[in-house]
């Protein structure tokens, strides 16, 4: 009876263990897809800048159009509907949050020092840049007594002068 | 004598969650270089505007060398291969399209242990996404 019990007792140690990994292996899958999405919404909202500005050798954005760009990508990227809820088919649960930051020759002196209050990342911006960071919410894990953390993925699309 | 018993019983029982891990690993580790392939081929695609015939060819040769039993007829590939282009406002008729999926052949290392079947023991680990593209009007 007592090899009986620690055989069951381990058996149950080795299976959560299991799960752990499995959810965590799949949560670091869609954390990577996360950054790359966010990769593509600053580079789509990077395309589009005022023209008339450009010609007096201003680099602003455009950002009724990148607005568009972004939010369209995110939307399609990561299967949610027009209220940024995930659809059935989304690893993600919870509503998408995003955060769209400019800087361009219009609103910043550069050199400019950048923190994000999402990730409290810092970053010394020298150039027009988009950033656009993206809360995608708790993760899945189906051991219900872990403690997981919102993920938050972060980039920025930067023009250089060559 | 009764006790190997029980212990033979245990170690096969015990033995398959160690197997498990390790299959697991294998597979993450591969779906994360895939990962990397595909997004290194959709970076390429953004600056020539679509997915040319050598973005494609180097993108299967990479997912062929990294995972060792699938065939080149298995590796799902339907991109956008008509050039699109960069304008002044979005337009999401000029977006790059991309939907790459590789077979995942063995979920459950002790399979067989279990009675399940090959066709069962296998999924299709997909990316689809669109990106803009940067290539200028001409």
């Amino acid at each position: 009876m007592k090899q009986l019990i620690i055989c069951f007792s381990l058996a149950i140690l080795f299976l959560m263990f299991s799960i752990y990994q499995q959810d965590n292996n799949r949560f670091l899958k869609e954390y990577e897809n996360l950054k790359h999405v966010a990769d593509d919404a600053a580079a789509a909202g990077g395309l589009y800048f005022d023209s008339y500005q450009y010609s007096l050798g201003k680099m602003v954005f455009d950002k009724t159009e990148a607005e568009k760009a972004i939010k369209y990508i995110i939307k399609t990227n990561l299967h949610l509907d027009d209220t940024f809820k995930p659809l059935p088919n989304s690893y993600w649960t919870d509503t998408i949050k995003f955060y769209i930051y400019y800087f361009d020759d219009l609103n910043t002196t550069f050199p400019y020092l950048f923190q994000d209050p999402q990730t409290m990342y810092t970053k010394l911006i020298t150039e027009p840049t988009i950033v656009v960071t993206i809360n995608a919410g708790k993760p899945r894990y189906r051991l219900s007594f872990l403690t997981v953390h919102d993920a938050i993925r972060s980039a920025s699309y930067e023009y250089y002068e060559r | 004598m009764k006790d190997l018993i029980v212990l033979g019983a245990v170690i096969l029982l015990l033995l398959t969650f160690p197997l498990q891990y390790a299959l697991e690993q294998k597979n993450h580790h591969n779906i994360s270089m895939f990962q990397q392939y595909v997004n290194v081929a959709k970076e390429k695609a953004r600056a020539k505007g679509c997915f040319t015939q050598e973005i494609i060819d180097e993108l299967k040769l990479n997912i062929l060398n990294e995972f060792d039993n699938i065939t080149e007829s298995e590796i799902v590939i339907d991109v956008t291969t008509t050039p699109k282009y960069r304008k002044r406002t979005f337009d999401e008729r000029e977006l790059i399209h991309y939907r790459i999926g590789v077979p995942i052949k063995k979920l459950i290392a002790t399979s067989k242990f279990w009675g399940i079947s090959d066709i069962e023991n296998q999924y299709l680990y997909e990316i689809d996404r669109y990106t803009t593209s940067e290539l200028p009007l001409p």
